[in-house]
């Protein structure tokens, strides 16, 4: 069923898996969201979600794509019935729609990369170093790139990402401490801990807290995006599924917890008085204006600048690499070689992730219209999980012979329960909070971030899927076992 | 750095940074005893 490719260790699976969830999100985002919101508060609140959302969705997703061996089309179709494959289908579009601009996230740090080995952002002025950049044909060009080299990786499927996750992620991991550690040994930096740390016991009870955490948690573990999904159909049979969920979600956000570590030491060490500047500047500011700014001032700087755009690197191609596997594998479940597969995502890839490269507001656009979409399919994955029997999948498939770690019903009733409700007053509590940002025209669908433009895209792609269900799950179901 | 950043600093790396290492040990471990019984 996965063609003959399996992950040749554990090993592997893991590293190519903690690939797929440590991206731009645990280093760019992170960082600011803990800064903005009451710091060890919100860590409290963050490490809850990790219990009570990541881990189960991550479970359960093993879980079917081990079961299923097929992509997201095929597994909801096996696991809730035909009727449903649209909801794999779902996943997949939010997946792929975030592959075309994440595309040329990562080609910005690719450059960012090169010019920080180049010197070309020492004496430079960031702003304008950025701007001259972003949104012009040359980060087109470094999409293409960005892209390639993920491209080229899929192309030599299972073998080729657990090759590169095997160099890669020890590479990460190794940039991100020595990051971490030179930051906290900045003159200065225990106020950035102190700032990162300390809680507020009152903005406990602030809901907005728990909301940010939950949403950190869904967009930076990778839990519900499809993504562990079709890793998962490459595992071996006797493979456990909960302590690798378990060892994903924890060493994810131990990443995180290093990444803003090294972020906020390093902006209390070198420029204090610009810290609400500085972290709330947005994911790019902070990243691609700040950052260089705050390594040039510091001794060695210009060396621990290229470490950080290289772990960036790193970070942004395995996600990538993930990404481009789960719409390749519901192509080659559909009967298509993985050659052809992989060609058609690159040129697709390359078009479509084209306006995001050339239109900084497009991008913005779809990470916000996708972005929200990714919790409707944390919502799926748990509906079609009901609908095959929770208990059903946590004897059979979770708990199976070769688990290291045996699951009790709190699980069912996590997954049953609580992440649908969590998913619900997610998407609600977003779309609510965008009503704000544009008050006269929060309808409006031609604005980058409003509820209108989130409404009108979901319909468009709920309608499209609806109507072409019975052959998605046709096709994805197939059973053509094609070579190559 | 005050007493109450310090604990909450060292609750949450603990658990954290420990929860993923204890996870990593019992597979490494698991690891381990499946390759025995292989051979």
């Amino acid at each position: 069923m996965s063609g003959g490719e399996q992950f040749r260790s554990r090993w592997g699976l893991i590293l190519a898996t903690l690939g797929m969830a440590v991206g731009t999100g645990n280093i760019w985002r992170f960082p600011r969201i803990v800064a903005t919101n009451g710091g060890g508060s919100f860590l409290i609140a963050w490490v809850v979600f990790l219990l009570i959302w990541s881990i189960p969705l991550m479970i359960l997703e093993f879980s079917i794509g081990k079961r299923a061996r097929k992509g997201t089309v095929g597994a909801f179709a096996m696991i809730a019935g035909p009727r449903r494959g649209w909801m794999g289908g779902w996943v997949a579009l939010c997946a792929t729609a975030i592959m075309f601009y994440y595309s040329v996230v990562a080609g910005w740090c690719l450059r960012y990369c090169f010019a920080a080995l180049r010197g070309e952002l020492t004496g430079a002025d960031p702003a304008r170093f950025w701007e001259s950049y972003a949104g012009t044909y040359e980060a087109f060009f470094t999409h293409a790139a960005a892209l390639s080299l993920a491209v080229v990786v899929v192309w030599f499927g299972v073998r080729g990402i657990e090759q590169v996750a095997k160099v890669l992620i020890p590479l990460l991991v190794v940039l991100v401490v020595v990051l971490a550690v030179r930051a906290v040994t900045l003159p200065g930096a225990a106020a950035g801990l102190e700032f990162l740390f300390r809680p507020d016991w009152a903005q406990l009870g602030d809901v907005r807290i728990w909301l940010q955490a939950l949403t950190q948690n869904a967009w930076d573990t990778g839990a519900g995006w499809g993504l562990i999904l079709t890793y998962a159909i490459y595992m071996k049979a006797r493979e456990d599924v909960p302590l690798n969920a378990c060892l994903i979600g924890f060493g994810n956000n131990s990443m995180s917890l290093l990444a803003g570590i090294m972020v906020l030491c390093t902006v209390f060490a070198v420029n204090p008085g610009a810290r609400e500047e500085i972290v709330g500047a947005g994911n790019e500011g902070l990243t691609f204006i700040w950052m260089p700014q705050l390594f040039e001032r510091m001794p060695g700087g210009g060396f621990f600048m290229v470490f950080f755009f290289l772990a960036l690197t790193f970070a942004a191609l395995t996600s990538l690499i993930a990404m481009i596997e789960l719409v390749t594998r519901i192509l080659i479940d559909a009967g298509w070689p993985r050659r052809r597969a992989v060609g058609l995502v690159a040129l697709g890839g390359l078009w479509f992730g084209a306006p995001s490269a050339l239109s900084l507001d497009f991008l913005h656009n779809q990470d916000w219209v996708w972005g929200v979409g990714l919790m409707l399919s944390g919502l799926f994955f748990a509906l079609a999980a009901r609908r095959f029997g929770l208990e059903k999948l946590r004897r059979e498939v979770v708990n199976a012979d070769g688990a290291d770690l045996r699951v009790g019903r709190w699980w069912s009733f996590l997954v049953a329960v609580v992440v649908p409700i969590e998913a619900v007053v997610l998407m609600v509590w977003w779309l609510w909070e965008a009503r704000g940002w544009d008050p006269a025209g929060w309808l409006n669908p031609l604005r980058p971030e409003t509820v209108g433009t989130v409404l009108v895209q979901w319909a468009i792609a709920l309608v499209a899927l609806l109507a072409l269900n019975r052959w998605l799950s046709r096709a994805g179901s197939s059973d053509r076992e094609v070579a190559g | 750095m005050s007493a109450l950043a310090i604990v909450t600093m060292l609750a949450i790396c603990l658990f954290v940074w420990g929860g993923f290492t204890a996870f990593l040990i019992c597979a490494i471990r698991s690891e381990g005893r499946k390759r025995l019984e292989k051979d």
